[in-house]
C-alpha cells in the first residue's frame, strides 16, 4: 500500500529522496526532462550578451543619427500632414463651387454610396513583383453578354 | 585677463587638418568662432572617422582598454549619412542667416518691429545652425564647465541642462523649507545661482553647495562666491543685487520672529561669461557695490535652524544710497523701492555648534543668548525693565 | 496657394457646357516603395544594434545533440575563439557562454533545403515539384523599364503612375465636359464614360469617391478632377490618340507648368 502510493510521488514529481549508490540516470521523468528543457530555450540564464558600452566618440555619433533621424521623420511627416490640408482645402473648395455651379451635379456626387464595396482585384504592395505583373485580360460584363 | 581669454576664444578659424573627416560642408569651412570646434585633434579624427579597430578611441585614456574596443557595427556608415543631412539643414540656416544680416546692415533705419522680429529669428537661427553638430555635442556633453558661454548654442544645452536637475533642486528647497514666501513670494527662475564657500578646503565643503544644505558656522565664515549664470535676453551692462536674509533670527519682545540682512551687494555687472561675483573681487573695490558687509549667520544656543537665504535680482537702473535697516529688514518692501526683479535663490542652513562663539568674537558681536530649548507661548524678557 | 484656392467663385448663370470632368487614373505601386538611402541606413544600423543585444541562439533545443542535422549545423557554425587563460588578447579577452562570445552579435548559419551551386539544368528540372527549392524573386525592373515603354502598365511597378492622353496638342489628364444638349450627368459617370469612350471598355477601375477633388477654374469653364485606380485591364485608344502612364516628377516635365503646380498636391510621390 505505502510502496505502491510512494511509486506514484516518484511518477509525478521524478524526485528520489532515498540515497542511491550508483548513476541517477532516470532521476528526472521524460516529461519533466521536457518541461526543462523547453524552459531552458525561453530563459535568459547564460544567454544575455554584453551591455553595449560606447566610447564618448560613438555615444555622440549614436546621438548625431537619431538626431538625424528625428529630423528626417519630422520633416516627412510635416510635409505629409500639409499635402493632407491641401488636398481637404481642394475637396471642400471643389464642393462649395459644385454647390453653386450645378445643385443636381452636387447631389449626386455627394449621394451616399451604399452598394460599393472594396474591389477584391486591389493588391498590397510586395516586396518583389509577381511573374505577370498586370492582368490585361479583362472583360466589361456587358461587353460579355455579347 | 578673463578679458584676454575670451579674445582668446573668440578668434575666426578654420580648421586646418585636411586629411580627416569630410570638409566640404558648412560645419568644416566656414567662418565660426574657435569655441564650435573640438580641441582634441584626435578625438576629432576618431568622431569623423571610423576608430581603427586596433587602435581604439582617444578618449579611453586606458591602453588595454582602448585596444579591445569594438565600435557597433555600421555606425559610421550611417553617422557620414546622418551628418551630411543635418550638414545640408544647418547651412539653410547659415543661409538664412546671411540674409537677414544683410538686411538688418541695410535696412538700419526701417522700423524697429522688423528689425526685432528679424533679430529674434536670427536668434533662434544661430541655435538652429549648430544645435546639432556633433562637434558641439562632444563638447556640452563632456567639458560642460569650459565652454564658451557666449555662444547661444552652449547656453541652450546647459539651460536645458540646469533645467533638468539642478533647477527642480532648487525649487523644491526653496518651497519645501518656505523661503518661498517667507521672504519673498515667489520666484520666476531665470538665472542659475550657485554658492561656494572658497575658505574651505575639505572636499564635501570645498565645492558649490547643495540648497538647504545644513552647514557648519566655521565653514562660512567668510564671503561667499556667488555665479549667477544667465541663459537668455540680458545686455553686456545688465547690473545685479544680491541680498542675504535670516528669515528666524529671533524677536524676543514679540516671541517671535524678524527678518536680518547679513549680506547687501547692488551694482554688479555680469554677463553670460562672467558670472560670477568673487569676495576678493569686492575687498579690492567695493565702491558702491558692497552697502552691507558680509556677517555670516551665527545662531546662538537653542536658537532653531536658521534659513540663509541667498536672493539675486536683476535691477533696472544703477542704485546709489540704498536705504535700509539691517536689524529689520522687510525684503519685499526693498526690492519694490529699489525696483528689483527676483531672478534667481539659494538657500543653507545653520545652527548652535562650537564655531559659533569663536566666529562672534571674530566679528565683534557680543556674546550670544542661551534660549530655553521649550520655546515658551509666552515673551521671554519684557524689555520694558 | 492655399489662399489661391480658397478664393470662390459664385455664380448663378452657368451653361452646363463649361462644366467638365477630368480623369486622374492611377495605377497603383504593386512592389514597395524603394527606400531613401538615409532609412535604408538608419534600418540597417538598428538591425546591426538588435542582433548585437539578442540572446544566444538555443541550438541544443533546435538541433539535438548526437544527430544528423546537428552535425551540418556544427559544420557551419564553427566555435568562437577559445579563452585561453595563458594567452593574452590584445583585442580583449573572449567572454564565451553557451559557445558564443557574447561582445558580439551571434551569427547563426542554418542548413540550407536546396544544394548551392547547382548546375541550372538540375534546378530547372527540379523546379515547381520540390518544395524546398531555392526562391528566387522577379526582379524589381521590368522589360517596359529597360526599354522605357511610357504606354506600358508594367513600368515604375514602385510607383503610382497616372494616364494622361495627347489630342496633339499637349498632353493633359483626360477631360470630359458635359454636353448641353444632353440631361445633367453625375460627374463620376460623365468621367466613367468617357474614359470607356476614348480607352475601350476593357478597363477594370475602383472609382474613389463621387465627390470631385479639386476645381480648376478657369474665366468661362470649370473642371471638376475625380480620382480612381485602374485594377486590371488596359488602356486601348480608340481614336488615333496617344497616351502615357507616368510618375510625378516625370508628369512635371510633360504637362503645362502652372496646371502642374494647380494639382501637384492631388499627385503620389510614392
Amino acid at each position: 500500500m505505502f510502496q505502491q502510493s510512494r511509486k506514484v510521488v516518484i511518477e509525478q514529481t521524478g524526485v528520489i529522496r532515498d540515497f542511491i549508490r550508483h548513476k541517477r540516470t532516470s532521476a528526472i521523468s521524460p516529461s519533466t526532462q521536457r518541461v526543462v528543457n523547453q524552459l531552458s530555450a525561453i530563459s535568459a540564464t547564460r544567454k544575455q550578451p554584453k551591455l553595449i558600452n560606447l566610447c564618448n566618440e560613438d555615444l555622440i555619433k549614436h546621438r548625431t543619427i537619431t538626431n538625424a533621424w528625428k529630423l528626417y521623420n519630422r520633416k516627412k511627416n510635416e510635409k505629409r500632414m500639409a499635402t493632407l490640408q491641401k488636398q481637404y482645402e481642394s475637396i471642400k473648395n471643389a464642393m462649395e463651387d459644385l454647390k453653386h455651379t450645378s445643385p443636381e451635379l452636387y447631389e449626386a456626387a455627394n449621394k451616399k454610396e451604399t452598394e460599393k464595396r472594396f474591389p477584391i482585384e486591389m493588391r498590397i504592395p510586395t516586396e518583389y513583383p509577381p511573374t505577370k505583373p498586370w492582368i490585361y485580360e479583362y472583360t466589361h460584363p456587358s461587353e460579355k453578354e455579347k | 585677463m578673463l578679458q584676454r581669454n575670451i579674445l582668446r576664444q573668440s578668434v575666426k578659424g578654420v580648421r586646418t587638418f585636411g586629411s580627416h573627416g569630410p570638409q566640404h560642408g558648412v560645419w568644416s569651412n566656414r567662418e565660426k568662432p574657435a569655441a564650435l570646434k573640438l580641441k582634441d585633434e584626435e578625438v576629432y579624427r576618431d568622431l569623423m572617422n571610423k576608430i581603427e579597430p586596433g587602435k581604439g578611441p582617444a578618449s579611453i585614456k586606458n591602453m588595454s582598454q582602448r585596444w579591445s574596443y569594438h565600435s557597433p557595427l555600421l555606425i559610421d556608415e550611417t553617422f557620414k549619412v546622418a551628418y551630411d543631412l543635418l550638414e545640408q539643414e544647418s547651412e539653410k540656416c547659415y543661409n538664412r542667416i546671411d540674409e537677414i544680416k544683410k538686411q538688418l546692415e541695410q535696412g538700419s533705419s526701417a522700423d524697429s518691429s522688423t528689425a526685432s522680429r528679424l533679430r529674434d529669428e536670427l536668434a533662434t537661427l544661430e541655435v538652429d545652425a549648430e544645435k546639432f553638430n556633433p562637434e558641439v555635442l562632444y563638447n556640452v556633453e563632456y567639458f560642460p564647465e569650459s565652454v564658451d558661454r557666449s555662444l547661444p548654442v552652449y547656453r541652450k544645452y546647459l539651460e536645458r541642462k540646469w533645467k533638468e536637475y539642478d533647477l527642480p533642486v532648487t525649487m523644491q528647497r526653496l518651497e519645501q523649507l518656505h523661503v518661498i514666501p517667507d521672504t519673498m513670494p515667489t520666484l520666476d527662475p531665470k538665472a542659475n545661482v550657485k554658492v561656494k564657500f572658497g575658505h574651505n578646503t575639505e572636499p564635501e565643503l570645498a565645492g558649490w553647495i547643495t540648497p538647504g544644505r545644513l552647514l557648519p558656522s566655521f565653514a562660512v565664515s567668510s564671503p561667499p562666491t556667488i555665479s549667477v549664470q544667465e541663459f537668455d535676453g540680458i545686455n553686456d551692462k545688465s547690473l545685479y543685487s544680491v541680498l542675504l536674509v535670516n528669515p528666524d533670527t529671533p524677536d524676543v519682545p514679540a516671541n517671535s520672529f524678524k527678518t536680518s540682512l547679513h549680506y547687501g551687494l547692488c551694482n554688479i555687472s555680469l554677463n553670460y561669461v562672467e558670472n560670477t561675483i568673487k569676495p576678493l573681487d569686492l575687498l579690492l573695490n567695493p565702491e558702491n557695490r558692497v552697502f552691507k558687509e558680509y556677517v555670516p549667520l551665527l545662531p546662538e544656543k537653542n536658537a532653531q535652524v536658521q534659513r540663509a537665504c541667498l536672493w539675486v535680482f536683476r535691477q533696472e537702473k544703477e542704485l546709489s544710497n540704498v536705504q535700509f535697516s539691517s536689524d529689520n529688514f522687510d525684503i519685499r518692501a526693498f526690492a519694490q523701492e529699489n525696483a528689483l526683479t527676483a531672478v534667481g535663490a539659494h538657500v543653507w542652513r545653520q545652527q548652535f555648534d562650537r564655531s559659533v562663539n569663536g566666529l562672534r568674537e571674530k566679528y565683534g558681536l557680543e556674546k550670544g543668548r542661551v534660549f530655553h530649548r521649550v520655546r515658551r507661548p509666552y515673551p521671554l524678557a519684557n524689555h520694558d525693565d | 496657394m492655399l489662399s489661391k484656392v480658397n478664393l470662390r467663385a459664385y455664380s448663378s448663370a452657368v451653361k452646363p457646357s463649361s462644366i467638365s470632368s477630368t480623369l486622374l487614373l492611377s495605377r497603383n505601386p504593386v512592389i514597395t516603395a524603394d527606400i531613401p538611402k538615409f532609412e535604408d541606413q538608419y534600418f540597417k544600423y538598428q538591425n546591426e544594434l538588435w542582433r548585437r543585444l539578442m540572446w544566444t541562439f538555443p541550438k541544443w533545443f533546435y538541433y539535438r545533440v548526437g544527430t544528423l542535422s546537428e552535425q551540418r549545423f556544427r559544420e557551419l557554425n564553427k566555435r568562437p575563439l577559445y579563452n585561453n587563460p595563458n594567452i593574452e588578447y590584445p583585442r580583449g579577452r573572449p567572454e564565451i557562454r553557451q559557445e558564443r562570445d557574447r561582445r558580439f552579435k551571434q551569427e547563426v548559419i542554418l542548413p540550407k533545403t536546396y544544394e548551392e551551386n547547382k548546375s541550372s539544368e538540375d534546378e530547372e528540372a527540379a523546379a515547381n515539384t520540390s518544395m524546398s527549392r531555392k526562391i528566387t524573386p522577379n526582379s524589381r525592373t521590368t522589360k517596359a523599364d529597360e526599354s522605357g515603354d511610357t504606354s506600358s502598365l508594367e513600368r515604375k511597378l514602385a510607383r503610382t503612375l497616372y494616364l494622361v492622353i495627347n489630342d496633339g496638342k499637349s498632353w493633359k489628364f483626360p477631360n470630359f465636359s458635359l454636353q448641353s444638349t444632353e440631361a445633367v450627368k453625375p460627374l463620376h459617370l460623365l468621367a466613367e464614360e468617357g474614359l470607356y469612350q476614348i480607352g475601350g471598355k476593357n478597363i477594370n477601375y475602383f472609382n474613389v469617391s463621387n465627390t470631385p477633388c479639386h476645381l480648376i477654374n478657369k474665366d468661362d469653364s470649370k473642371e471638376y478632377l475625380i480620382k480612381s485606380h485602374i485594377l486590371s485591364g488596359q488602356f486601348v485608344p480608340q481614336q488615333s490618340l496617344k497616351f502615357m502612364w507616368l510618375t510625378k516628377e516625370e508628369l512635371s516635365e510633360h504637362l503645362d507648368a502652372t496646371y502642374f503646380k494647380e494639382v501637384e498636391h492631388l499627385l503620389n510621390e510614392i
